[in-house]
């Protein structure tokens, strides 16, 4: 299709050629189409050929001003096209076949798209040139070059850097204040256990008439001290865990746009939040 | 804006989960950590300087018992409105009664006194049941 993209000073020329000579462009242009890649597809000539009645399904009868304002468009995203401001061809190539709503026009407007790598684009155009003229001989070099361009904007897609999973931990501080809470915590649990060990031992029904020695003494302080010991890791352990846990939600919920508020307030910590 | 949760997030059920097992564990580690020694399930003697354990007193220089309304002197609790009042001293209060035979307890079998014969104890329970 190479041969078939024209400057307009080359359209002007082209427009007083014989029909014999238009026949043979437009067959190397199909050759062309079919075997350069989709990168190299370039604009179609406008009025290249007089498409037959049953081709589209609505008659292109635009004014001969309609006409020459789409040709002047059609010229000056030639032009465009050529000096690869693919944008400003895109457009003129829009105002063209919006004055004229010559099917012609959705084929260059999808040659630009592909060109800008807007392959969405350029399938939607080939597809609504199909749609205009499903009889046109090119239809079937069409939906193959749709095939293509879909095939192109899956390509595109894939080569797109996946999305990247930013893992954010809490601050280490506060995985510090929590790991230490679990360990105060556990710590608690086991002078419990201990406390009860020793509980169990003092009120077994083996001690039944038992003086009250100094041995069953140690082992009652011993379970008193226990109890002590574990309920200040208990404490003290699930303050700095559930620090932790108010601080990593907090900076959690900072993070995801949000405000969590603590105040303190009598008997208690009011919490309040905005988003 | 609000950001949805995604991936790197932890999802609302798993949090909640996690929030659960945190107060399954205090939970657990609260009452774990109680030291409380149940001293109705056996009857000590008082130990030198008459100390017992707990909030037990000692009565009569050798048992060592709570405070009750159910006893003269001091007892511990075997069931409800039953009680055991260690001693040959220690009868029960009024209001309360020797129970019948049917009602025993391993908390009774106390030591020879040094008169040779056992001592003493009373199990009592309140007046009002009917036994």
């Amino acid at each position: 299709m190479d041969r078939d993209r024209i400057s307009p000073r080359r359209a002007r020329q082209r427009r007083v050629g014989s029909g014999c000579s238009w026949l043979i462009v437009v067959a190397l242009g199909s050759l062309w189409s079919h075997t350069v890649p989709m990168s190299h597809v370039e604009a179609r000539k406008y009025g290249h050929r007089v498409r037959a009645k049953d081709e589209c399904k609505s008659p292109i009868n635009p004014s001969v001003a309609d006409g020459e304002k789409a040709r002047r468009y059609y010229e000056s995203a030639i032009i465009y096209y050529d000096t690869k401001e693919y944008a400003k061809a895109r457009e003129e190539f829009q105002g063209a076949y919006d004055i004229s709503k010559d099917p012609e026009f959705l084929v260059n407007l999808s040659a630009v798209a592909a060109r800008q790598k807007q392959y969405q684009d350029a399938v939607k155009f080939l597809e609504k040139y199909i749609e205009e003229c499903p009889n046109a001989p090119d239809t079937f070099a069409a939906r193959s070059r749709v095939d293509d361009l879909r095939i192109a904007q899956a390509i595109q897609e894939g080569e797109k850097p996946p999305p990247k999973t930013v893992y954010r931990y809490p601050p280490k501080a506060a995985l510090a204040l929590m790991g230490a809470g679990l360990g105060g915590v556990l710590l608690g649990v086991g002078l419990g256990g201990g406390a009860l060990a020793e509980a169990r031992q003092i009120d077994s029904v083996n001690n039944q008439n038992r003086v009250f020695d100094s041995g069953l003494q140690a082992v009652d302080s011993r379970g008193t001290g226990l109890q002590g010991a574990g309920i200040f890791f208990d404490v003290v352990g699930g303050a700095a865990l559930a620090s932790g846990i108010i601080w990593t939600l907090v900076w959690n919920q900072q993070r995801d746009g949000l405000t969590l508020t603590l105040a303190p307030r009598p008997g208690g910590v009011l919490v309040g939040g905005s988003f | 804006m609000r950001r949805q949760a995604g991936a790197a997030a932890p999802g609302r059920g798993g949090r909640a989960r996690g929030l659960g097992w945190l107060g399954m564990l205090v939970g657990v580690a609260l009452a774990g950590s109680c030291y409380n020694p149940d001293f109705n399930r056996v009857l000590y003697k008082c130990g030198p300087g008459y100390v017992c354990p707990g909030n037990l007193t000692c009565i009569d220089g050798k048992h060592c018992t709570y405070q009750t309304v159910a006893c003269s002197k001091g007892g511990i609790v075997i069931a409800a409105d039953t009680f055991v009042c260690p001693g040959d001293t220690n009868s029960c209060a009024t209001g309360f009664k020797q129970c019948p035979n049917s009602v025993t307890t391993n908390l009774c079998h106390l030591d020879v006194a040094d008169s040779g014969a056992p001592e003493g104890c009373s199990i009592c329970c309140a007046n009002f049941t009917d036994m």
